[in-house]
């Protein structure tokens, strides 16, 4: 028996608390019958995988409580490991494994938009941004939650979140401020035409070699360490039955000085060591080899509304260095971090908040200090 | 056709219509029907034209009422399940349907890192769930519970223990846990757990077993314990981690013959039978991923089977649990060791040459390079250094003189059941050629039913007369035994509560705090319970007969105002009562295991008083005789839990001590004689004691505390 219900606690484990929810939220019903032993009863599908319409509603008594079976004998015990409690937390992910929301409640109208797009974006002297028109347009965002198991002798999961913004082909940086529940809606207030972007597949990919990136530091130490283990306990392993094979070299050595009819008894025990050599060598092997396995969970797909400004860069002729500049450049607000996002250098494609005159076009300065274009003097 | 589209409300100017503006659409369950955005299509902007990508025309339909469009040939340019599609605004009117497909992405296989390692990925699945299609209703609320459903079920490292949730019917201590994470963590699953008695190592040994089973890391479990041990460790790891065991003993396990050893995954089993043809070939065929060895101390001679056997099994993890790892000299450790780690401690000669005095086997040399080198391999934990230092234990014997009829009552129902018990044992004496052997000497009465009478005996006449009664109505026993037990049970049923009531009455009113009574009989219980209540007492009543939630009614009565509770031993394990600290044994078992089991109810973490235990023994009876042996000779209540089966253990006897009372009783041929007879088993019980502290004193100037877990 739980000792928390002696005294007098009632806080529920997180699997107590998700195994309701879960009910309510595949519209089920639970009736807690006594503290830690639930009557369940649930949609077929919900319950048994069975997704055919005329599938029986299921009714399923569990409890959390191993003493409570003695008193509820039909009942099942929930625990992570159990059938039916690893059935639950399945169907749980797979039914928000593609998940479609929009980001409401924005300010798409900007107090003093100009004068804010001028603030954050930096230009060369001389360079000014003029904005000619602002659309209000629906930028997609996937999230990605990608699960990653290290398995040796040890097992290990993490889940790591991942957000791609579609438009530009980056990292979302924002992801708490993305995923805020409390302005997550599934119908958009207005239909708003896409942002052109990457496709979820390139997204996909985008998001995945980041993931691996992240993944790979943390291989590697693992790997790391697993490989320093195994060869010191393979050097040991393979020293100690040398010296067990040399002892018993010495000692069939002195036993021929006496009586040559125990030849048949060493030589079975030399290979009785051949043999837990091989064994042992083989079994440190298995134990200190690491797998890596990835999978994708769930996706979420965030519409969110921003806005989208196209305008000009230009600047009037440097005498004797370099001729006047005009180019169009296009830039989003994002109405949810309330701030620039950063452009696309024309040159490097690089993100930058500062625009400069290059040779040929604009250019971030990471161009300009790596050389990449050199300004003509 | 044409069909006008409202443009959208939005906050800038020109937000629709301009060429390259896009829209997604999803697929219904009608391979020629797409869904539109809802509100998509409330009219106001032309559609007159749709194309494929391609260009080329599509004819459609709009279904205004149900936001669909029905492309008749949809399934020629969109027919991949998995895949997406979008709108795009051409020019007035005019709109263009495109579809991206999953493609490549199904192809799994694995990703190479510039480090070389390969990283397996679910293609198939990741492709699925990026292009599945979102099912109705799906929300925030889903993705909430997805996400969480996610984190539940994803573990991280051994740093948290995802066993601890599922532990049941006892407080973990603190040094368990951190054994638990060391052995996982550093050790990699293979270590020799060498606590002081009474720290725990069997639920150490069960957090590692849980924590990897839950993990997936380990399926395939083989528990080798000692034969008195086997149900005990399948009681507790069913009871306490949710994990059930077959025991080789099992029906289940004995239909399927040899071939068990390979359909079971988790199976219990004395070493002594496995090491055992046909059984240790079976055994060895497989694989293990974790074996655990309880009472290792008997593989501490690799010269016997059992240590031969172990060091054959293929295994992935391996635990051995002994709190005494050396006895006689220290390639014992060297043996132990050995299973775990070959070559760690070198050859045996090695190990002899660097590390054990020429003169003295028991003494180390070359101290701190030895624990260098077993600080990989074994954990030890003191009582001194967990902290876990309980309050003492105070005895008292309350001795009582029984009334004449109880006297009388006893001593022929004791020499009815000493006859049948003492005619059936081959070494007795009295035991006369041409006698028939077995029950049927025992005019049909199993050993253990003669036990238990004895027993209730002891107890009270009240559960003298219930077991009586039930024994008497077993038609398979012969008429005159039958006849003599109706008459016994008619008498102790017509006897008044006895000399112990009255002395517990006493106790009550010189002891006014709260005091849990122990009896081994429902039927003592219910008497003891009806005599109190009369007395103006109110005593809670538990026992295993409650339900789950009576019993915790119960511990809350007595936690608040009610200062008695009566209690059997069955269903108190894992109660917690150390806001008590006063015990009555009203009867006391013989098995000493069981009278600790009581006392440590109270004599836990958290109890703050000095633990005082009343024992109460009519004059004349086996319990006295058992008292006088634990309590006088042994001084058992001075010992702290898991000592006194430590000295049982060293007693070197095969029997169970309750089995080895029963036989001294029955074998003795007077009072006077038993009396011998128990002294002699004190005189050896005190040697088993001498021996047990000698050893642990070596343990503690061998070990130290160089062994404590990490943490």
């Amino acid at each position: 028996m739980n000792n928390r219900l002696l005294d007098g606690e009632t806080s529920r484990s997180p699997l107590e608390e998700f195994l309701r929810n879960y009910v309510e939220t595949v519209s089920g019903e639970w009736d807690e019958v006594e503290p830690q032993v639930y009557d369940l009863m649930l949609p077929a599908a919900a319950a048994l995988d069975d997704d055919s319409p005329e599938a029986e509603p299921q009714i399923v008594c569990v409890t959390f409580d191993p003493e409570a079976l003695a008193d509820h004998p039909q009942a099942q015990l929930a625990s992570l490991g159990s059938p039916l409690i690893d059935r639950f937390l399945d169907r749980a992910v797979e039914l928000a494994q593609f998940v479609e929301l929009h980001v409401t409640g924005l300010n798409l109208q900007p107090h003093q938009l100009p004068a804010r797009i001028t603030r954050s974006l930096s230009c060369d002297d001389g360079l000014r941004f003029q904005a000619h028109a602002v659309r209000t347009l629906d930028f997609p965002q996937l999230v990605f939650w990608f699960e990653i198991t290290f398995i040796s002798d040890q097992r290990e999961q993490e889940i790591v979140p991942l957000g791609i913004d579609l438009h530009y082909g980056r990292q979302v940086r924002h992801l708490d401020a993305l995923l805020d529940c409390s302005r997550l809606v599934t119908a958009p207030a207005v239909i708003l035409p896409e942002a052109r972007g990457i496709t979820r597949a390139a997204a996909y990919l985008l998001a995945r070699e980041q993931v691996v990136r992240t993944v790979t530091s943390l291989a590697n130490v693992r790997s790391r360490e697993l490989t320093e283990r195994l060869d010191k306990q393979v050097a040991r392993m393979t020293r100690y039955y040398d010296d067990m094979q040399r002892e018993l070299d010495e000692q069939a050595a002195r036993g021929a000085a006496h009586s040559s009819s125990d030849d048949e008894k060493y030589r079975s025990r030399r290979e009785a060591l051949d043999h837990q050599r091989t064994m042992r060598i083989a079994e440190l092997r298995r134990k200190n080899s690491l797998s890596i396995q990835m999978r994708l969970l769930n996706v979420l797909l965030v519409h969110q509304p921003k806005l989208q400004i196209s305008g000009t860069v230009s600047g009037p002729s440097e005498e004797n260095r370099r001729p006047a500049t005009s180019e169009n450049v296009s830039l989003v607000w994002d109405p949810l971090t309330e701030g620039l996002e950063a452009v696309p250098c024309p040159a490097c494609n690089r993100p930058t908040f500062e625009l400069k005159r290059g040779r040929t076009s604009l250019e971030c300065r990471n161009c300009q200090s790596s050389g990449v274009s050199k300004p003509t003097r | 056709m044409q069909t006008r589209l409202r443009p959208p409300v939005v906050a800038t100017e020109d937000s629709f219509g301009q060429p390259g503006d896009r829209f997604s659409v999803a697929r219904t369950d009608d391979p020629r029907r797409l869904a539109l955005p809802p509100g998509f299509m409330t009219g106001g902007v032309p559609f007159t034209e749709l194309t494929a990508s391609d260009g080329k025309p599509l004819r459609f339909e709009l279904e205004e009422a149900v936001s669909h469009l029905l492309v008749p040939d949809l399934p020629t340019v969109w027919s991949e399940e998995h895949s997406c599609g979008h709108l795009e605004y051409v020019a007035l009117g005019r709109f263009r349907l495109l579809v991206e497909t999953a493609g490549d992405l199904f192809n799994g296989g694995e990703i190479s890192t510039p480090s070389g390692l390969r990283i397996a990925v679910a293609g198939a699945d990741d492709a699925r769930r990026l292009f599945a299609r979102p099912r109705d209703n799906v929300g925030v609320d889903e993705f909430q519970l997805a996400t969480r459903a996610a984190k539940i079920g994803t573990h991280g490292g051994f740093d948290q223990l995802i066993c601890l949730p599922l532990v049941r019917e006892m407080e973990l201590l603190d040094h368990q846990i951190r054994t638990a994470k060391t052995v996982l963590r550093r050790f990699r699953g293979r270590a020799l757990l060498c606590d002081e008695v009474g720290l725990g190592k069997t639920i150490e040994a069960g957090l590692i077993l849980s924590e990897l089973n839950l993990r997936g890391l380990a399926r395939s479990i083989l528990v080798l314990t000692p034969p008195s041990l086997v149900e005990q460790w399948q009681g507790e790891l069913r009871r306490k981690f949710s994990l059930d065991f077959v025991v080789y003993d099992d029906p289940a396990f004995r239909e399927r013959g040899i071939g068990a050893w390979s359909h079971f995954d988790r199976i219990i089993v004395s070493a002594h039978t496995a090491k055992r043809e046909p059984h240790r070939s079976s055994i060895g065929c497989r694989r293990w991923d974790l074996i655990i060895v309880d009472e290792a101390h008997h593989l501490r001679n690799r010269a016997t089977q059992v240590w031969k056997f172990v060091n054959e099994l293929e295994k992935q993890f391996i635990l051995l649990l002994t709190a005494t790892p050396v006895q006689n000299n220290l390639e014992e450790l060297f043996n132990l060791v050995t299973l775990l780690e070959p070559g760690l401690l070198r050859t045996s000669k090695q190990f002899q040459r660097q590390f054990v005095d020429r003169k003295d086997k028991l003494t180390p040399r070359n101290v701190d390079e030895l624990h260098s080198l077993l600080s990989e391999v074994m954990v030890r934990n003191r009582r001194s250094t967990v902290g876990l230092q309980f309050t003492r234990r105070w005895a008292t014997t309350l001795s009582v003189q029984p009334a004449p009829d109880e006297s009388a009552l006893y001593q022929e129902v004791t020499a009815f059941v000493k006859e049948r018990l003492g005619s059936s044992m081959p070494s007795l004496p009295s035991s006369r050629e041409g006698e028939p052997s077995g029950s049927s000497k025992r005019g049909g009465i199993a050993r253990m039913a003669l036990i238990a009478l004895q027993m209730a005996l002891g107890s009270s006449s009240q559960a003298a007369a219930a077991t009586l009664a039930t024994m008497s109505e077993n038609a398979k026993l012969d008429e005159r035994v039958r006849a003599d037990l109706f008459d016994f049970s008619q008498r102790a049923g017509s006897l008044p509560p006895g000399a112990k009531l009255h002395r517990v009455q006493e106790l009550l009113r010189e002891f006014q705090d709260k005091i849990v009574i122990f009896t081994q009989f429902r039927a003592t219980q219910a008497m003891l319970a009806e005599q109190l209540s009369r007395a103006g007492h109110r005593p809670v009543m538990f026992h295993g007969g409650l339900s789950r939630m009576g019993k915790e009614a119960a511990i809350r009565e007595f936690r608040g105002d009610a200062r008695i509770l009566l209690c059997t031993e069955v269903g108190s394990e894992g109660r917690n009562l150390q806001f008590a600290h006063a015990i009555c044994n009203f009867d006391l078992p013989w098995n000493p295991m069981k009278i600790e089991q009581r006392i440590g109810r109270l004599s836990r973490i958290g109890q703050t008083h000095d633990v005082l235990v009343y024992n109460l023994v009519a004059a004349g009876t086996i319990e006295a005789a058992v008292l006088h042996l634990l309590d006088a000779k042994l001084s058992m209540f001075e010992l702290v839990i898991g000592e006194i089966d430590m000295i049982l253990g060293n007693l070197d006897e095969e029997q169970e001590f309750q089995d080895l009372v029963t036989d001294l009783w029955a074998q003795s041929s007077t009072d006077d004689d038993f009396t011998r007879r128990m002294e002699e088993l004190g005189s050896r019980l005190l040697a088993a004691k001498q021996a047990y502290l000698k050893q642990r004193a070596h343990d503690d100037r061998l070990f130290g505390s160089r062994f404590a877990p990490e943490g």
